[in-house]
């Protein structure tokens, strides 16, 4: 077989694949609500930030001021990382709702009230908030899905109630979720209070336990380096690698980002890496491949189309979007680019896990916002300078794995334009 | 002629968007070309009359037209990696010419 039949086989395999993920609406609800609460966890942790200065300066004037005020400097972090898992419940039935078709803010607030109740602890002072936040994540996923299939599953069924035409759309649509949203309180209740009668444990404490060995299973090297190697893989044919693979790693990430913020938060160890922090600042940092050097040594090319391209790429890839080079170099499909584009990233992600547990450079704390140039998202979401300098030395190291196959593309291009000239 | 631009974040699209417009001002075309994210098409049915998506989300080609019920296609590669905005209307165009027929 040669590569062209073989490329073409691959991308006929590829594709539907792709395609359904793209179509599995659950998949692609739980994705959209859980990359919906990132901007709630930034937030968040700007209001971390405290206890890291506190923790700079161990001691004296200033020490003692943060140590005294510091319930109040972090108190907006109870609310955005604190209630996390009641955001996400709400933005994933939201998201699964209207890929239903169904346009109403009613399904995400059942879905809010369905999840405090599978969440929260009753005890004689309140609620007790411990399973609302990072710890509730999973759970939010299962009450959404839960009270948007219960309502959809009804309103088929027409067991809900039909105003005229002429009321107004807003009350229409308060009545019409009357009794689905009865019917998934009343669900949501039974689970709980089932669950804290008969296990003697909260519902999210049965969730964990039985997600556990998935849960603690993707945060280690293997799972990175199949998740990155899938990323670049679907890449190198044209696909969005991110967007497709995040379906089923996003949920993780973002569930260990925010148990490590409520860990550093709380005084523990932090002990998660496969943050999706991580993923954009530093193993994907100025794109999927960290093309940043290719760009750089395209733009010094006597080869009029990459030096052209290069010239295109240079800013948005200082942001981390690096479609233009992808598409325009191109990579995709382009033999010299497969070695270093698809296994150059794994070598990264092998000493980025290994920096990490020995302690080389600091764990990821915090999620810092998106499409920030090389370095600035590292240092934010670790607050150590190692971490910057892991980033540049790793933009590095890709600059001479991506040199000698640049050098052969390179060569190939001039020959071309050459003979296109004679 | 209102174009819809589509990419995984909103953001790659975005540069094309700029340039779109930039040559439909050029050739004093009236057209309203916005960039979304692929999460958010569902807030954009009957807005639209042309769908462009960045063809690194090819694949979501499909589910895309089926929610918008307009004509929808990946920009050419090489076209969206120089955000060449004359040849994205110019394609865009010839879209809705032949959804008319």
């Amino acid at each position: 077989m040669n590569s062209s039949k073989l490329q073409s086989t691959l991308m006929k395999w590829l594709m539907p694949i792709a395609n359904k993920v793209e179509q599995q609406k659950h998949l692609q609800a739980i994705k959209d609500g859980m990359i919906a609460i990132v901007p709630i966890i930034i937030i968040g942790s700007f209001f971390i930030l405290p206890i890291a200065f506190m923790n700079v300066f161990q001691s004296g004037p200033i020490h003692e001021f943060f140590a005294n005020h510091i319930d109040k400097l972090t108190y907006p972090d109870k609310f955005t990382n604190g209630l996390l898992s009641v955001y996400a419940a709400f933005f994933i039935a939201d998201s699964l709702a209207k890929k239903y078709a169904m346009h109403s803010a009613q399904y995400g607030i059942t879905a809010v009230i369905t999840h405090v109740i599978l969440s929260g602890v009753v005890t004689e002072n309140g609620l007790d908030m411990t399973y609302l936040g990072a710890q509730g994540l999973f759970v939010s996923i299962i009450s959404a899905i839960l009270s948007v299939e219960v309502t959809r599953f009804m309103i088929k069924k027409k067991m809900v109630v039909r105003l005229p035409d002429s009321v107004p759309q807003m009350v229409g649509d308060s009545f019409s979720n009357l009794f689905p949203m009865i019917v998934n309180i009343l669900l949501g209740s039974t689970i709980a209070i089932l669950s804290t009668s008969l296990g003697e444990v909260a519902f999210p404490q049965v969730i964990m336990n039985v997600l556990a060995p998935a849960i603690s299973s993707m945060d280690s090297l293997p799972s990175l380096l199949i998740v990155i190697f899938l990323t670049q893989f679907l890449w190198f044919f044209g696909l969005h690698g991110p967007a497709i693979t995040s379906a089923v790693w996003a949920p993780f990430a973002i569930t260990y980002q925010a148990e490590n913020i409520a860990n550093y938060a709380a005084g523990a160890d932090v002990t998660h890496i496969f943050t999706f922090g991580l993923y954009y600042n530093i193993l994907q940092v100025s794109g999927s491949g960290l093309t940043l050097g290719l760009v750089l040594l395209m733009m010094r090319s006597r080869a009029k189309n990459l030096n052209a391209i290069g010239k295109v790429s240079i800013i948005p890839s200082l942001f981390g979007i690096n479609e233009p080079l992808i598409f325009g170099a191109p990579i995709i499909l382009n033999p010299f680019m497969f070695i270093p584009f698809v296994f150059g990233p794994l070598i990264v992600t092998t000493l980025t896990y290994f920096g990490m547990t020995s302690g080389l450079m600091g764990m990821p704390i915090a999620n810092p916002p998106g499409f920030l140039p090389p370095g600035v998202g590292a240092f934010l979401m670790t607050l150590d300078w190692r971490a910057v300098v892991f980033v540049f030395l790793s933009l590095i190291l890709m600059t001479l794995i991506y040199l000698p196959f640049f050098k052969a593309m390179e060569a190939n291009e001039i020959k071309k334009e050459s003979e296109k000239t004679v | 002629m209102n174009i819809l631009l589509v990419c995984n974040a909103g953001m790659s699209s975005s540069i094309l968007v700029d340039k779109m417009k930039k040559a439909a001002a050029a050739q004093n075309l009236d057209v309203v070309v916005e960039a979304r994210s692929n999460n958010a098409i569902n807030e954009e049915v009957g807005k639209w009359d042309i769908c462009l998506v960045g063809p690194q989300i090819i694949y979501a080609v499909d589910s895309i037209k089926a929610t918008l019920g307009i004509p929808v296609a990946a920009v050419e590669p090489r076209t969206y990696a120089m955000a060449n905005g004359e040849e994205a209307l110019k394609q865009a165009f010839k879209m809705h010419e032949e959804g008319k027929a």
